[in-house]
């Protein structure tokens, strides 16, 4: 049977691990790789502008918000391996996945309170691939 | 057991175990107490609840174990102001709320919604009228399922 060729967002999950925290993740931001785009035109240049694709890739910093457990540990800033799992589409065994090495920068130690809300109480924590090991990209099959 | 069963549901429960409810309504198994209508020919003062709405919080894995449930409780009295201290009872004594009702936690009880009133004639032609005064409850509670 074939990978379904669209899904839902339920079902993601994302591992750290040297943490192997079990969080109760509501969102995570995308896996964005760019690179740099460099001019290739010269004051002698005629015409109009012409570019080159940088060859160094760098990944976007995530951002990842979860819902509190007060009893669980919260990530640590060490570099680990980390791997962000969507969901396993209808037909498929192996889930689209990254995987690579990273680092948290910045960890919520204490939730937010607001009368106002009735919502639960939720943490973030943002990291950032290192560059070591990946991130790389296995497709669903 | 539901949270909002009749008779044995855990705000029910809770309600029968306050005593300045109890005291307007009575008490035990013959508490003026009901689900979305009157026994028929109950006394005032008496309540109905119903749940209006509710909103389940959902993370990536599913469920979370938290829901927000709306209820609209009608303090039902033969005068506005048997009504209205009703009314006054019920909210005093559940907003605030937290702790585990029937084994169901509950993690918070507001009332910022209400009071509104009306009136009803108990007979046609009838100068008898059941006054009404509405409150809403926003209760969130454990739900099972959770992830």
């Amino acid at each position: 049977m074939a990978v379904a060729v669209v899904d839902t967002q339920q079902g993601a999950t994302l591992g750290l691990t040297t943490d192997s925290l079990s969080l109760r993740i509501v969102s995570i931001t995308p896996v964005v790789g760019t690179i740099k785009i460099l001019r290739k035109t010269y004051l002698g240049s005629v015409s109009k502008e012409e570019w080159f694709p940088g060859e160094l890739e760098d990944f976007e910093e995530h951002t990842v918000v979860y819902q509190n457990s007060p009893g669980l540990a919260n990530p640590t800033k060490v570099i680990q391996t980390v791997t962000v799992t969507g969901p396993t589409a209808s037909g498929a065994s192996v889930p689209e996945s990254v995987t690579g090495t990273a680092f948290c920068f910045s960890v919520t130690m204490l939730p937010g309170f607001d009368s106002g809300t009735e919502g639960l109480q939720l943490k973030t924590f943002k990291f950032k691939w290192d560059g070591g090991t990946g991130p790389a990209r296995t497709p669903s099959s | 057991m539901g949270l909002f069963d009749e008779r044995t549901g855990g705000l029910v429960t809770y309600w029968k175990s306050v005593s300045a409810i109890t005291a307007l309504v009575g008490s035990a198994d013959d508490a003026r107490i009901h689900p979305h209508m009157s026994a028929q020919g109950a006394a005032a003062p008496r309540i109905t609840y119903e749940r209006a709405a509710t909103r389940s919080a959902t993370h990536l894995r599913g469920h979370s174990g938290f829901r927000v449930s709306v209820v609209h409780v009608r303090c039902y009295g033969s005068t506005l102001a048997t009504a209205d201290a009703l009314a006054e009872a019920v909210k005093v004594n559940t907003q605030n709320q937290r702790g585990t009702w029937s084994g169901t936690t509950i993690n918070h009880v507001f009332c910022s919604d209400g009071f509104d009133d009306e009136a009803f004639q108990r007979k046609p032609a009838s100068d008898e009228k059941d006054f009404v005064v509405r409150l809403v409850l926003r209760i969130g509670h454990s739900e099972a399922g959770g992830t």
